[in-house]
């Protein structure tokens, strides 16, 4: 299968006049179930000598909530040209590239484990930098005007959290901690639907290439939409996503002082109700999400999803500590 | 030594064997999932020893909680339905503590290194 892969990847550069001799290695990267990711070395000089091909198998359908990889690299592409970093898309596939709905894009060095960003010692420094990077990169991309991009779903909060009660009740498995955080969030929405903007929807720790400057690369588009910019913050701020950085509420990078000062500075017009709302939100769709992945990997004999199921009990005790009233 | 602790000491082995020895052989992919492996059977050892009991303790709270008598699943779900009726939110303490207690419990069983287990239980 890695041969035939390597020579439509030649194939299909080839037809976008990059004459490239040989591939001479391939391997598939971890991460993402439905979407597999290739590390693919070929002879050509730099930058194509290492290239990412990002795709889904043929005949698949994008999961729900998620937008198809030509959309992805469409909007990473505009985001990078308002000074988002990413790597650069090279191709987007088509048809007669027999390779499925995907892109090949330049290959970005840098960190992508999340406990590593955090604790690895050659990226001390850049630590200190990340949280008011994700200020303003978060700021900037809000700010991508809507009219360059690809269509996308236009959600509101009531549209989201609707579609996730759906989810849970779809699951029958009754637990009260998310009945209360539905029914909190439900006296939580915001009262007046914000203005629209680009929102990246998994802007986080693992979703993020770090080096020694900070974010060498923001990754993983497939869960765009428009609607509250506030999204993104609250979502960031998920206990975890924190991977064991509690005190550290912005990604376990930073405090969420120093994330607003950032995302101020670069244009952004931050609200803490909002952002506490989609936290609320964001640790209950992680959370029901967790159920959904042991009951298929209970289905599919695979591990690593099944062992996921052991993690929705951390999701109800950050539940619990956000919903508590304060005394 | 009853028949648990033995059961549990058991799979600790087999963990231990996974994680200690197995592990150091494998690369990439395979090491990551035996470490899983092996996390995922350290839980079920504690479910093992402790599991019974914490269910025990949720389901004595759910029946002063609510004040009806059922099994556990009968009385969560009428818990749910009191909650998405509007009789008890965040406000209750009540509520809160037998969520809080119900959730501690679980955790120690299923996550006990997650920070805000540590936190919630003052270690």
């Amino acid at each position: 299968m890695n041969a035939e892969i390597g020579n439509q990847v030649l194939s299909a550069l080839r037809r976008r006049g990059l004459d490239i001799e040989n591939v001479c290695g391939m391997q598939r990267l971890t991460g993402g179930a439905m979407q597999e990711t290739w590390r693919i070395e070929t002879t050509a000089p730099p930058p194509l000598d290492r290239l990412i091909l990002r795709r889904a198998p043929l005949n698949s359908e994008p999961r729900l909530g998620t937008i198809s990889l030509a959309a992805q690299a469409s909007i990473s592409e505009t985001a990078r040209s308002h000074g988002v970093p990413g790597p650069e898309v090279i191709a987007v596939l088509n048809d007669s590239d027999n390779l499925g709905d995907g892109f090949l894009m330049s290959c970005v060095d840098g960190e992508t484990v999340p406990r590593r960003v955090l604790k690895k010692p050659s990226l001390e420094r850049a630590r200190a930098k990340l949280v008011g990077q994700c200020g303003r990169h978060l700021a900037t991309l809000h700010d991508v005007p809507i009219s360059s991009l690809p269509v996308l779903p236009r959600i509101s909060a009531r549209e989201k959290l609707e579609n996730l009660h759906d989810q849970y009740r779809r699951q029958q498995r009754p637990r009260p901690v998310f009945d209360l955080a539905f029914s909190w969030l439900q006296r939580h929405l915001p009262a007046s639907e914000p203005d629209p903007y680009l929102v990246h929807g998994d802007f986080r720790n693992g979703n993020l290439i770090v080096d020694e400057n900070g974010i060498a690369a923001v990754l993983d588009w497939e869960r765009a939409f428009i609607g509250d910019p506030m999204f993104d913050v609250g979502w960031l701020c998920v206990g975890s996503w924190r991977f064991g950085e509690i005190d550290l509420p912005v990604g376990g990078f930073g405090s969420l002082a120093d994330f607003i000062t950032a995302y101020e500075d670069a244009g952004g017009k931050f609200d803490a109700a909002r952002t506490r709302f989609w936290e609320a939100y964001g640790i209950l769709d992680w959370g029901v999400t967790t159920v959904d992945l042991a009951i298929e990997g209970r289905d599919t004999q695979a591990l690593e999803k099944a062992a996921i199921g052991r993690r929705t009990t951390e999701t109800e005790i950050d539940l619990i500590r956000l919903m508590r009233p304060h005394e | 030594m009853n028949n648990r602790s033995k059961i549990s000491e058991l799979i600790g082995v087999v963990s231990h064997y996974l994680k200690e020895e197995l592990r150091p052989e494998l690369d990439g992919r395979h090491a990551f999932l035996t470490l899983v492996a092996s996390n995922l059977l350290d839980s079920l050892a504690r479910e093992t020893v402790s599991g019974d009991e914490a269910a025990l303790g949720e389901h004595a709270r759910l029946r002063q909680l609510l004040g009806v008598e059922g099994n556990i699943d009968e009385l969560n779900a009428e818990l749910c339905r009191r909650i998405n009726r509007g009789e008890l939110n965040e406000n209750s303490q009540d509520l809160m503590a037998h969520l809080s207690a119900t959730t501690l419990d679980r955790l120690a069983i299923e996550q006990p290194t997650y920070e805000a287990y540590g936190r919630e239980r003052g270690i």
